[in-house]
């Protein structure tokens, strides 16, 4: 395919795979409290995923070692053990509320109960995971995400008034000295940050086969890609703080977080936005399925990919499987969809210096990426990062208690 | 004798402790056995701890983050490369002669 | 620590056994992962230096919580004459099936995965 075209796709796909349910809940929750005054938290994680992907994305290209490998190497095994359990629980976490979302938005497309729907989405799951080829599948998935594009045509279409929106971007009068404004700080951190994205990005790059001369397009997709996706969800945060922070909505149900979409842009738009959420739920549970495959295999030393054939990673495959049924395991014992997903992003934020920890430090080894070393100032921004992602890990459990996740 | 037996064990020189085994050096100059020379032991790199050494920037080119690099540097400051020669014995505890050398530890 | 000498020796090509090999991902001859390096074997009678005789495979992902290491019957060996090439992962002259730890992929792929309709086929 033209190079161009590759590069357009690619950025496509980042964009429209870049908001996951995390995002979705999240931003609409933070939008109908604070509207898009902490545009700043989701600037800040934008910049720290681009970042960090591409770091990892890098020392796949260059050295063939995977995230979890390079975990266990640089940390030794039993540390890696821990951070593995660690990583494990969390992507699982998400994986719940990946499916539990796809199910939500079934029901509101069809007024099919979601219980209904959870089984499908695992069994679809699995298959294009089992039958799809890997590029195939992102880009499906990631162009049909792109329909969350109807959240930023409500935005405008909303009439919102730009005083308000230029002040609460600046984050005047944010509440700093509230819990609550912090908690959700962190909570915002970890749905623009979480973990899995890391390991898919670093072993998506072998399955891409991507090399050496791959590193700009790695440079552009995530560059460009990210920071669109970081629009898409500030728009859903806009949306919200318009129509649901008036209305003095808690958003606690899936049909609040397109509620604006309809209010802007009719049955229509509403449509729309609900294929968007399928899609971006859909593509992050083909993520985090296959993430939770990528660490467990590579920490163990067993062959991974969609790139081999199932008969050919069998353990990989398996695992998987597994994942699919826990997850399907804990729906069906009624839990919540949004709670998982709202918990999902609180425990990303803990787990996230141990992913990026050892990322950071791989990036600028030499035996991995030979002359490809960080720069000076991507090594200054990786060492504030992780120093601001270690304050969040350590803060958002306590956060959660004392401000009963964000009341 | 396995490496994960040697790890961590304490070293002694004329009783006193010295440190503990963190690593073991090899060259790859010797005789080929298959496609790679097999590895003969130059020395026992011998430092405070070992957990603090897992991340190598006592002892590699890497040096960057620089920051990182400082923070793991001071706390291995005290590691060391003692030649083959110099080592006694490895049963037990790993002794060492008297008039040991220290060498650097790095790469 | 930086001031202290250089060993003559460390001019040629060096390895640290715990840096550059223990950890590390084993590879079979077509550089697909086989199991991790968790020991090494050291013959320490060996004249005129002690030299690494083999490595030692995983067999379990949960050895790292065991304090010690198997008994001697129980580990996986690879005579150091099977190593090709030492890189970020360690590169074995072997192929998969001959190397022991691979039993639970054979198992999971005769099975289990195996059965699966489409599973022996590339999705590529």
């Amino acid at each position: 395919m033209n190079r161009y075209l590759a590069v357009a796709l690619g950025i496509l796909t980042a964009v429209g795979g870049f908001v996951d349910a995390g995002d979705l809940v999240t931003n609409a929750v933070v939008g109908s409290r604070y509207g898009v005054s902490l545009a700043w938290v989701v600037v800040v994680g934008v910049v720290g995923i681009t970042l960090y992907a591409h770091m990892a994305g890098k020392v796949m290209a260059l050295s063939g070692r995977a995230t979890f490998e390079v975990i266990r190497e640089r940390l030794g095994p039993r540390a890696a053990l821990v951070n593995l359990g660690a990583s494990l629980v969390m992507t699982l976490m998400t994986l719940t509320a990946e499916i539990g979302g796809m199910a939500l938005a079934m029901q509101l497309l069809t007024g099919i109960t979601p219980a209904v729907w959870f089984g499908i989405a695992a069994v679809v799951v699995w298959l294009v995971i089992w039958s799809v080829k890997f590029s195939i599948m992102e880009n499906v998935a990631g162009l049909l995400g792109l329909t969350l594009i109807v959240f930023t045509v409500s935005f405008f279409a909303l009439d919102p008034d730009w005083t308000v929106i230029r002040s609460q971007l600046m984050a005047r009068h944010a509440p700093v000295h509230s819990l609550s404004y912090w908690y959700y700080v962190v909570a915002l951190f970890g749905a623009a940050m979480t973990p899995y994205e890391v390991f898919f990005f670093s072993s998506g790059a072998a399955e891409e086969h991507w090399g050496k001369r791959d590193l700009a397009i790695s440079r552009v997709n995530a560059g460009v890609g990210f920071p669109l996706g970081g629009l898409l969800s500030l728009s859903i945060a806009g949306c919200a703080g318009m129509v649901l922070a008036a209305r003095h909505v808690n958003v606690d149900k899936m049909s609040e977080v397109v509620m604006p979409v309809g209010s802007a842009l009719g049955v229509v738009g509403l449509t729309i936005a609900l294929v968007g959420i399928l899609a971006a739920t859909t593509g992050a549970a083909l993520e985090t399925t296959l993430s939770c495959g990528y660490i467990l295999a590579q920490y163990a030393g067993w062959p991974w990919g969609k790139r081999l054939r199932p008969a050919s990673a069998p353990q990989f495959h398996l695992v998987m499987l597994v994942c699919l049924l826990i997850a399907l395991g804990v729906l069906a014992t009624g839990a919540d969809p949004i709670k998982v997903t709202e918990f999902s992003v609180v425990f990303s934020a803990v787990g996230l210096p141990l992913t990026y920890a050892p990322v950071l430090i791989v990036a600028n080894d030499p035996d991995y990426v030979g002359e490809h070393v960080n720069g000076r100032v991507v090594n200054g921004f990786g060492v504030v990062y992780l120093g601001v992602l270690t304050v969040a890990a350590v803060a958002a459990v306590p956060l959660m208690i004392v401000t009963g996740m964000g009341q | 004798m396995l490496l994960s037996d040697l790890l961590d064990r304490p070293v002694l020189c004329d009783g006193t402790a010295v440190g503990k085994v963190i690593d073991a050096r090899f060259t790859l100059t010797g005789r080929a056995s298959g496609p790679l020379a097999q590895p003969q032991l130059l020395g026992l790199v011998v430092g405070r701890r070992r957990g603090a050494a897992f991340l190598g920037y006592e002892r590699r080119t890497t040096n960057r983050p620089a920051v990182i690099n400082r923070f793991f540097a001071w706390r291995q400051r005290r590691s060391f490369l003692v030649d083959w020669g110099d080592v006694l014995r490895v049963e037990g505890v790993v002794e060492l002669s008297p008039d040991f050398t220290r060498w650097s530890a790095q790469v | 620590m930086s001031d202290l000498p250089r060993h003559p020796g460390c001019d040629g090509a060096v390895i640290d056994a715990s840096l550059h090999l223990l950890d590390r991902t084993a590879l079979d001859n077509e550089g697909l992962p086989v199991s991790v390096i968790d020991d090494l074997e050291i013959d320490f009678e060996s004249k005129p230096q002690p030299v690494i005789t083999s490595l030692v495979l995983s067999a379990s992902i949960f050895g790292p919580l065991y304090r010690g290491h198997p008994p001697s019957f129980r580990l996986y060996r690879v005579p150091w004459r099977s190593v090709s090439d030492l890189g970020s992962g360690i590169r074995l002259a072997m192929e998969r099936d001959d190397i022991e730890t691979t039993w639970t992929e054979r198992w999971l792929r005769s099975r289990l995965i195996g059965r699966i309709p489409g599973g022996r086929h590339a999705p590529e």
